[in-house]
């Protein structure tokens, strides 16, 4: 089973007491095994060194004794030698073979291990030594070693060893792990550091005299960084408090606004928490400024404290064709030369951005206006406003005014041509009247000259009054209206026969269905609409011709039953040019002046059909005639009509 | 490899001596060989092993290795009457070469020389600088290393302190520690040893060339046991394997390249008779 990583104890003091240990008992088990062999070998050395000795001492004797035959002298010799010695046996041998021997007692002292024993029987050699004298050998003096013997002494020493380190090392242990815990088991008193860290600058812990240097440079480094770390702290809070007033307390103590309660400002995960909020704030500031922009039919861009270009809204893309990406870091010069050269800018229509800004008062109240050919034609309205802030020193606002600058030059085209219309018979009635009174007339003269002011009156009235028919339909939109259900067809069939047509005319040939059509709507308003058209058919077809009003019932474009109302006549007609522009204010096909009318009545109708949900229709060929179709949303029968009407609208809304 | 080979082959000659001490002679060629320990324990067993090998390999006798401690220890195993062959040269004094051992081969190598070597920076120059001083010799029985270099300081009435390191290898490292002035030697293992160990010699004598040491065998061995032994011995230069052994052992004691065992009828040793002819008697 594979072992784990090796695990300190979590106790500073534990920890340095196994070190210790572990490097102690390391040392001295190093140190016996080498101690061990060094009296291994040394005994070795030794042990053969005392036999040679041996030897040498005993060579005079034993040759002495080999020269004259005298071997119990020999054997008395090898017993004296290897008396109490290392010895096994001692031998003499001669040249005939001959063996004298002695052998030791049997061993006494510390039994060894078989290993010892072999390890040094392998290493140990009989010494031989031959007995020589005067150039004649005598024989061979041989010792054998007792390797049990040595291997018992050797044992002995390396137990007492043993012994003697297991002491030194228990004494070891104890005397480091007593000034260990003594030095390093008070650490806690850090805890002191954090706590008057808390209390602020001011306070500074003091540091044990017993403190270890190495621990007093820690505890001084700590107290320099708490130092630190409450002045960045302060720093931080000036930072935030000038990001998000309000919300950073002053005091070191303080709690922020919003916090729950014993959340601490000062602490670093507090700040680390309003930046944070203060980042999301900013970042979802940012989104709804993007937002904003993004959205705003308006275009912005703004530029840095180096007048160049650091921000493009999408609006202003739109309006320009000029894409942020060719305008960012873009300086305000060349920014203004890009607009003028992509957007078509007349020359001298835009100004320069430093004019703009060097000349608030004179565009105080005034607006500029530039018109811009690409991408579309448009009208828009150029400001700039300058701030005080680095990162946008000025911005530049664009709006789309060109609806409302057509809406202005339509209402003064309106009012001139009004006035124009209005002019014409005033202007006849003025020199009537002035004709009247600078000479006396006849009195037929005279009833001529009424005749005509009267006449021209009565086109004045006419036009005023349909002047203002057409400013309090626009104006109310329909909310005057006098809704009703009313059965189209009978409302037409009463128009018609209650029609004046002109003299020589046909009454208008009526074709109704057999079935009302019911439709919502104000009841004056429709006939005005309806008569206006008939009128014209009458007025554009001077030569004669029949004038036809057909009432039937149409699919509609999203499959609801529509009513529809034709008118047709076999006039002047009119070219599509022409065609295309019926319904605008005083506009009227007939240019020779023959045919009378205030150039208004087509515009009122379309006005009431279209507030009435309807759709106005028109067909016409120059030379051959008209044809007017006027559609109404179908409305459901009213209550209280007859079972047969509604059975007939029930088919005819199927 | 060779430090494995080095120890399993000195455990094989450890043991020996062990099972066959007192032995007779045998039948069926299972010998005791006794070379002169030249080199320390460890290293004369790598180098003999392989070569006992290849004889038993070669001949079917078995030559089992025994090594004294010292270069001593071989006379007594033959004293003793417990080896049957040896590679020494011993035995020429009169007096043994009545034990009736025969040479039969002989190591061919350089011819060698007794020397006395001090270390090559010792400011010792002369012999007369001996005068007095400790001198290391491999043991009493180093005919080449002890008999004739200590004659010869005999001879020139320098008088010196004579000590004996048990081989030459023992020798040599109580000359380069300091606890001996200058070493009686055999030239063909100061060579081996600078070879070896690097060590650098200055040699203030050297004595007339003499014959490396011999192969002999005790009167009792059969001859047709010596004759096998002696026709592997001095066949190995001819056989592959053989030379390979050659190569390996001569590499490991510094050895020439070509040594090979040539026979030997023992008259190449007549130096050696004639020395202790001359020798003062306490060498004889």
């Amino acid at each position: 089973m594979p072992l784990g990583p090796l695990r300190w104890p979590r106790s500073l003091v534990w920890r340095v007491f196994a070190l210790y240990s572990l490097a102690l008992f390391g040392f001295v088990l190093a140190g016996l095994v080498l101690f061990f062999h060094h009296q291994f070998t040394v005994e070795l050395d030794d042990t053969h060194a005392r036999a040679e000795g041996l030897v040498a001492v005993m060579s005079p004797a034993i040759s002495d004794s080999a020269v004259i035959g005298d071997y119990d002298t020999i054997r008395r010799t090898l017993d004296r030698a290897i008396r109490h010695s290392d010895f096994a046996s001692a031998a003499f041998i001669d040249r005939r073979g001959a063996v004298v021997r002695a052998d030791a007692s049997a061993q006494t002292g510390p039994e060894a291990p078989a290993w010892l024993t072999q390890l040094l029987a392998d290493r140990l050699y009989q010494t031989n030594q031959t007995i020589s004298v005067g150039g004649r050998d005598y024989g061979v003096l041989r010792l054998q070693f007792a390797p049990e013997r040595i291997a018992g002494a050797l044992w002995q020493q390396g137990r007492i060893a043993l012994l003697l380190v297991l002491l030194a090392l228990a004494g070891g242990l104890i005397a480091i792990h007593v000034p260990l815990r003594r030095w390093l088991g008070h650490l806690d008193r850090l805890q002191a550091f954090d706590g008057t860290a808390d209390q602020g600058p001011q306070t500074t812990p003091s540091t044990p005299d017993d403190t270890p240097l190495e621990l007093r440079g820690a505890f001084e480094a700590l107290n320099r960084a708490a130092r630190k770390r409450e002045a960045a702290l302060t720093a931080l809070r000036g930072v935030l408090e000038g990001l998000m007033p309000g919300v950073v307390p002053s005091g070191p103590k303080g709690h922020a606004a919003g916090e729950t309660g014993g959340e601490r400002l000062d602490d670093i995960e507090a700040i680390s928490h309003l930046i944070s909020q203060l980042t999301l704030r900013l970042q979802e500031r940012g989104a709804q400024l993007n937002a904003i922009f993004a959205l705003s039919p308006d275009g912005f861009v703004s530029f840095d404290a180096a007048h160049c270009v650091n921000y493009v809204s999408p609006s202003f893309t739109r309006l320009t064709g000029l894409a942020d990406a060719e305008l960012i870091g873009v300086h305000e010069q060349a920014f203004t030369r890009l607009l003028c050269e992509h957007g078509g800018v007349r020359a001298g229509q835009l100004p320069s951005l430093a004019a703009l800004r060097d000349q608030p008062a004179q565009r105080e109240g005034s607006r500029l206006l530039v018109d811009l050919e690409r991408p579309r034609r448009r009208v828009v309205e150029v400001a700039l406003r300058t701030g005080e802030s680095t990162a946008v020193s000025q911005v530049l606002h664009l709006r789309d005014v060109t609806h409302e600058t057509e809406l202005d030059q339509m209402k003064s085209e309106f009012l001139s041509t009004a006035a124009h219309e209005l002019r014409t018979p005033m202007t006849s009635i003025f020199g009537f009247i002035e004709l009247m009174l600078q000479r006396p007339l006849s009195a037929e003269r005279q009833r001529e000259v009424i005749v005509t002011v009267h006449r021209h009156s009565r086109l004045m009235i006419a036009i005023i009054n349909e002047l203002l028919d057409l400013a309090r339909i626009e104006a109310r939109r329909g909310k005057d209206f006098e809704i009703e259900t009313l059965d189209l067809g009978e409302l037409v069939g009463e128009l018609v026969r209650d029609m004046s047509v002109p003299e020589g005319r046909a009454a208008p040939h009526l074709e109704l269905p057999a079935a009302p059509l019911w439709v919502a709507a104000d009841r004056n308003k429709l006939r005005q609409a309806i008569g206006n058209v008939l009128g014209n058919a009458y007025k554009y077809s001077p030569q004669g011709g029949p004038v036809a009003v057909r009432l039937q019932r149409l699919p509609g474009t999203d499959d609801s039953p529509r009513a529809g109302v034709t008118v047709i006549d076999s006039g002047i007609g009119m070219t599509p040019e022409q065609l295309v522009r019926v319904g605008e204010r005083f506009y009227r096909a007939d240019t020779s002046g023959n045919i009378p009318g205030t150039g208004l009545g087509m515009t009122i109708v379309k006005e009431i059909v279209e507030l009435h949900g309807g759709q106005l229709q028109l067909s016409s060929t120059a030379g051959t005639g008209t044809e007017v179709l006027m559609q109404l949303p179908l409305a459901p029968a009213p209550a209280g009509t007859t079972a047969a009407t509604a059975a007939a609208v029930m088919a005819l809304s199927d | 490899m060779n430090r494995l080979f080095t120890r399993r082959h000195c455990l094989l000659a450890l043991a020996a001596p062990a099972a066959a001490l007192n032995e007779p002679a045998r039948a069926g060629g299972n010998y005791q060989f006794s070379p002169v320990n030249q080199y320390g324990i460890q290293t004369t067993a790598a180098y003999w092993n392989p070569i006992m090998e290849y004889v038993h390999e070669k001949s079917g006798v078995r030559l089992n290795l025994k090594i004294g401690r010292t270069s001593a220890d071989t006379t007594a195993f033959v004293l003793a009457r417990e080896v049957d062959f040896v590679f020494s040269n011993h035995l020429f004094s009169p007096d043994r070469e009545q034990l009736g051992w025969k040479p039969f081969g002989r190591r061919l190598t350089a011819a060698l020389h007794g020397q006395i070597v001090v270390p090559e920076d010792s400011p010792i120059t002369d012999l007369t600088q001996l005068a007095g001083k400790d001198v290391v010799f491999p043991g009493p029985e180093a005919t080449i290393a002890y008999k004739f270099t200590y004659a010869h300081l005999l001879s020139r009435s320098i008088d010196v302190k004579v000590h004996f390191g048990g081989n030459m290898d023992g020798a040599f490292a109580q000359l380069f520690s300091g606890r001996a002035a200058a070493a009686g030697a055999n030239s063909q293992l100061v060579e081996g040893y600078t070879k070896r160990e690097g060590k650098k010699f200055r040699v203030l004598w050297s004595s007339p060339a003499l014959h490396d040491l011999a192969l002999m065998h005790s009167a009792k061995v059969p001859d047709a046991d010596v004759k096998a032994v002696t026709r592997a011995l001095l066949g190995m230069n001819q056989d592959a394997r053989g030379r390979e052994v050659l190569q390996q052992t001569g590499k490991l004691v510094g050895l020439p390249a070509d040594w090979r065992f040539v026979a030997s009828d023992g008259s190449e040793y007549s130096a050696y008779r004639d020395f202790y002819r001359t020798a003062p008697a306490q060498l004889r």
